[in-house]
């Protein structure tokens, strides 16, 4: 759950900051392939989606003076991040929960598997309920995914369960179009103790609020990668030292890097990170008033996803997409602050858009066909096969390849692996040991595995196509940044092609 | 062989079942291993069958809510060690839907029916100090796990009367938003706030550490309090005796102190504390006050009572009233502080945890400087004292032992009057879930009789399956409550304050010599 903060062009701590370096930021920290269109749209409205937040009962912490704080995050001119504590995006979602609460929107419990589709038509869903294995369809006259992030398809992520990538697997299949699916953002800062808490997220704010980074010969090793941001550099450059660092021997016992806090005040520490205090505290045993944090990077962001316009519309009709399902705002490296703008402004005009498309249309027909299909999809793990596995099994196949070959640095030869990796998987059989129609969770993990190696095929064949480094992005046999890579890989069921950057 | 750790987890599909049953695994350990990662190992390797719900594995999310060991815990943030036992049940209190995954609809609607729509004052973002919106943003922490429900035994009798802890959160939270014009007070008296016993089992629940108890539901009641919507009949008694002699309870017998008192203000030889008595040893239950009394005399303290001392106010802090409560405040500090004696012995927990909580911080914020005493529980007190001390003849009793809520909770004080009762010779058969409330709380005895002794039922079996010559329990409030209970079932038990039993014991005056100091 996101934490750290929203990135909004207040000037309330700092008066310098403006519109237009919020823009320069995000871009520059894009590397330049960001969509401008859309990060102008980000840009502009994020002041006002967080006032109405703010409005609509949430609570951001104060400056001084009484106005909504905000601190520095990596590679920011100025300090434009607003927090609430270090769960800003719990105080966002619980506030949004709340105004659902108090609409009549209708709640439907149950997992998205397909699109209803009627040629280049998006005319509903098909869902799956695994608590009564209960298969059933949703006819509408708009559709918004919102599905967020994929990187569970890495062994170390900071993602939740539910970080599947289903929506990507979801769209593509029904013949949308994915942008920049080779960006996948590793936070630099993740637990590595215990097994068990490996890749939660240690939150930017800790860097924001000063910690510093120290290799196992107490070194600050950032004054060789970023002497000017230091710890505050993009993350992509953060995890790339921390990763060398590792990688050169100077690593701590559980194979990560210090972030120390020491030099603070224990109840400024305490005020200002409590979930990260009780975070270090409940999963690790470790008190960061006083004691070093050990921290590695973590998959955490897939900067690519459907390909949007300034409205939220995808290439399929009466499909709109938001958040991180979607691609182009991020470019080739998300800052830390600008998802959970992103999500409040582009879900908001995406709620609009898929409105007013709707008063325009009428309900659309579904095929009995693919109907069939898909229930065949869902079905088919339940029929004993000859050498099926189980979705979990395959599943950690998966996450291990992708973490060795398809992570931070990558090459030609690692990433070919991983595709052919990719096939064998893709046609092992799946076959689950849970026949139960109470609580299928089994059955839902198989369709969540297939997607997972659908987003996986894309990653990699987007990884291979750019033989450049750019962002997050590195090809250890192509390390420099080639300007005349300054445009998009856009791919879709039919084919991969690049597009130009889209300016403002 | 490598370590293991073994799991009991209650299997049970309500589709297919009329009951469910305990299934048993053992698993290897893995250092640092969560509840959490035990049940994706048996997922994965053994059963996967087996249903559970999770969600982000950090605490944040409320999905893995479940029953550990008997208490509401999160599953991704309960530890587990080698080579210890652990049970795993579905949360209590809601619909199963298969094995530890219960149905979250229920509590969800809930959230949704008592929803207080939020009606702005003005546009816009409002100017706010931290420290005017820090109790807010307590609020704000809640992650709707519901642990807090399933640990609140005025829920567990009726939900349909209480709405439970979280749900008084969120009418406190759009109570007290200064950015909200519209009153939820009356909804939240509707739902059952005065049902609440303040035994603070939710706020040990709450992974977020809410102060249910205090921030939400007594809070709530002062502004019922002070819209004359409150309290309830039955409390308005104690309160109006307060307001006019200071005492809660009505004057029957020889009361402990005072004027017409069996003691006067310094009994004995040695190192002075003072005893604040509270109106329960004073006026009903004088018999404890003296052994009280006469265990720290024979320990080698002098005990000095303030004759002039008035209740300490919780009845009335409890049920909302905090007017009177700092009226009570006030008049106990100038009488305590004025012997220059820095310990103050409590041998009632409610009276320990108004002086040690409420006090400490209205001395703050109302008297701006800190106390010059310091509160302690009795148990607490003499504990290292008694614990070094040569054995006596044992009592040989076999007795159970009732957590106070007020004690145990609210003072974090379980194992010393454990101790003290084991000094004594005696032997500790603990009862089942030995610290859930009696009922006698929050006003609830004196407010909702009925609902009082309800959740004191509950009790009766566990006492009785023990078979113990005696409960011991160091509060007033549970001793007349069990009493009552006791009496009621027809069980025949004895119902002891651990002074009462060490004064059994600590015949003759223990002379200075025989107390090995540190
Ligand atoms: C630990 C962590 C910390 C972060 N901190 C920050 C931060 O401080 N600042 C910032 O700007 N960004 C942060 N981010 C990034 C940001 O939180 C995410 O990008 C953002 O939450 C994505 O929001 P979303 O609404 O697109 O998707 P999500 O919030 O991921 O929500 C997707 C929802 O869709 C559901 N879903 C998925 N598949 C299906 C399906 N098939 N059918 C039905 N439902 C489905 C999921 O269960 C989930 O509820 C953080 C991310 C993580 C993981
Ligand atoms: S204090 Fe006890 S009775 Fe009151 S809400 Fe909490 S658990 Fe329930
Ligand atoms: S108040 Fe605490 S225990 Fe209750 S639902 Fe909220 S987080 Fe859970
Ligand atoms: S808490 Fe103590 S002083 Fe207060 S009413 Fe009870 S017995 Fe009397
Ligand atoms: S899995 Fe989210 S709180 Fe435990």
């Amino acid at each position: 759950m996101a934490e750290g903060g929203y990135n909004a062009t207040l000037c309330n701590v700092d008066f310098e900051d403006s519109i237009e370096s919020h823009f320069q930021d995000t871009v520059s920290g894009g590397a330049f392939v960001n969509n401008e269109r859309l990060v102008r749209v980000l840009v502009e409205n994020a002041p006002g989606r967080i006032l109405k937040l703010e409005e609509d009962g949430a609570l951001f912490y104060r400056t001084s003076d009484g106005k909504i704080d905000q601190r520095a995050f990596g590679r920011q001119s100025h300090k434009r991040t607003c927090y609430s504590g270090d769960r800003t995006g719990g105080e966002i979602m619980a506030t949004l929960i709340d105004l659902l609460r108090a609409s009549n929107v209708r709640f439907i419990k149950g997992a998205a598997v397909d699109f209803l589709l009627d040629g280049n038509k998006v005319t509903g869903v098909a869902a799956f309920d695994p608590e009564g294995a209960k298969f059933f369809l949703i006819r509408s006259k708009a559709v918004i995914l919102t599905t967020g992030g994929g990187c569970r398809i890495y062994k170390i992520t900071t993602n939740s369960f539910q970080g599947t990538g289903d929506g990507f697997a979801i769209g593509y299949r029904a013949g949308a179009e994915l942008i920049d699916m080779e960006f996948i953002q590793f936070h630099p800062t993740g637990m590595v103790f215990p097994d068990s808490a490996k890749g939660i997220l240690v939150t930017e704010a800790v860097r924001a609020e000063g910690g510093i980074l120290l290799n196992s010969l107490d070194e600050r090793f950032m004054e060789k990668y970023a002497p000017d941001r230091m710890e505050l550099a993009g993350r992509d450059v953060v995890s790339r030292a921390i990763y060398r660092e590792i990688r050169a021997g100077r690593s701590t016992p559980h194979n990560g890097v210090y972030l120390s806090l020491k030099h603070l005040d224990p109840d400024f520490i305490e005020q200002r990170l409590p979930q990260t205090v009780e975070q270090f505290r409940d999963l690790s045993g470790v008190d960061i008033t006083k004691e070093l944090m050990e921290v590695s990077p973590t998959a955490h962001h897939i900067m690519g996803g459907l390909r949007i316009s300034e409205k939220t519309e995808t290439n399929l009709k009466g499909l709109f997409a938001a958040g991180e399902v979607t691609g182009g705002i991020h470019g080739a490296n998300r800052l830390g602050g600008n998802a959970l703008a992103d999500l409040q402004v582009f879900g908001y005009i995406a709620g609009h858009s898929a409105a007013h498309s709707s008063f325009e249309s009428s309900l659309g027909k579904v095929h009995d066909k693919q109907i069939t299909q898909i229930h065949r999809a869902i079905i088919s793990p339940l029929q004993p096969k000859q050498d099926g596995k189980r979705p979990s099994q395959i599943r950690h196949e998966l996450e291990e390849l992708m973490w060795a070959n398809v992570g931070i640095l990558r090459t030609k030869e690692k990433l070919t692996h991983a595709l052919k990796d990719i096939q064998r998987l893709k046609s092992t059989p799946l076959e689950i040991g849970n026949h139960n129609t109470t609580f299928a969770y089994e059955q839902l993990e198989a369709l969540q595995v297939r997607n997972m190696l659908i987003v996986s095929e894309i990653i990699i064949k987007a990884a291979l196509f750019r033989e450049e480094s750019r962002g997050a992005h590195f090809r250890e046999d192509f390390p420099e940044t080639n300007p005349s890579w300054r445009k998009n890989i856009i791919i879709s069921k039919e084919k991969i092609h690049t597009v130009p950057v889209v300016v403002f | 062989m490598k370590e293991t750790v073994k799991l009991k987890i209650w299997r049970f599909d309500p589709q297919k079942e009329n009951h469910g049953h305990w299934q048993e695994f053992e698993i290897p350990y893995k250092i640092g291993m969560r509840a959490l990662d035990a049940l994706w190992y048996i997922y994965e390797n053994i059963d996967s069958t087996l249903a559970f719900r999770f969600g982000c594995r950090a605490g944040q999310c409320g999905s893995c809510a479940m029953m550990i060991n008997g208490k509401p815990e999160l599953a991704c943030k309960t530890e587990l060690l080698p080579e210890k036992e652990y049970t795993l049940e579905p949360l209590q209190t809601f619909a199963i839907t298969k094995d530890l995954a219960v149905d979250f609809a229920e509590p969800f609607e809930k959230m949704k029916e008592i929803h207080p729509d939020f009606v702005k004052t003005h546009e816009g973002v409002q100017v706010f100090t931290m420290d005017e919106i820090k109790d807010l943003l307590e609020y704000h922490k809640c992650i709707e796990c519901y642990n807090c429900i399933a640990a609140c035994p005025s829920v567990a009798e009726s939900w349909n009367e209480f709405v439970g802890p979280t749900y008084m959160r969120k009418y406190a939270q759009v109570q007290f938003d200064p950015r909200n014009t519209k009153d939820v007070f009356e909804n939240a008296l509707s739902d059952g706030l005065f049902r609440c016993t303040t035994c603070k089992a939710c706020v040990e629940a709450c992974p977020k550490d809410i102060d249910l108890a205090h921030k939400a539901i007594e809070k709530l009641r002062s502004i019922v309090v002070k819209q004359g919507l409150g309290p309830l009949e039955g409390q308005k008694e104690f309160i109006e005796r307060i307001r006019s002699y200071g005492k809660a309870v009505t004057i029957e017998k020889q009361p402990l102190i005072g004027k017409n008192g069996q003691f006067g203000e310094y009994i004995g030889e040695g190192e002075p504390v003072i005893f604040f008595t509270g109106c329960m040893m004073d006026l009903r239950l004088q018999k404890i006050g003296k052994d009280l009394i006469d265990v720290l005399n024979k320990l080698g303290y002098q005990v000095v009572i303030p004759q002039d001392q008035v209740c300490c106010g919780s009845p009335a802090i409890r049920s909302g009233d905090f007017d009177l409560g700092i009226r009570q405040l006030k008049k106990n500090v100038e009488i305590l502080e004025r012997y220059g004696i820095k310990d103050v012995i409590v041998g009632c927990p409610g009276c320990g945890i108004t002086l040690r909580d409420d006090y400490t911080r209205w001395a703050k914020e109302i008297l701006k400087r800190p106390l010059k005493f310091k509160t302690y529980d009795f148990n607490e007190f003499i504990h290292q004292k008694v614990m070094k001390l040569p054995t006596e003849t044992p009592l040989k009793l076999k007795v159970t032992y009732h957590d106070p809520c007020h004690l145990n909770r609210g003072q974090g004080i379980v194992q010393e009057p454990r101790d003290l009762i084991e000094y004594t010779g005696s032997e500790i058969i603990e009862m089942k879930e030995a610290d859930r409330c009696c009922g006698a709380g929050g006003g609830v005895r004196a407010g909702i009789r009925d609902f009082s002794r309800l959740i004191a039922s509950r009790k009766a079996q566990w006492i009785k399956e023990t078979q113990a010559e005696a409960v011991v329990t160091p509060c007033p409030f549970c001793i007349f409550q069990l009493k009552e209970l006791v009496k009621n079932k027809g069980i025949d038990m004895d119902i002891l304050h651990t002074a009462t039993l060490l004064n059994r014991l600590l015949k003759r005056p223990i002379k200075k010599s025989q107390i090995v100091d540190e």
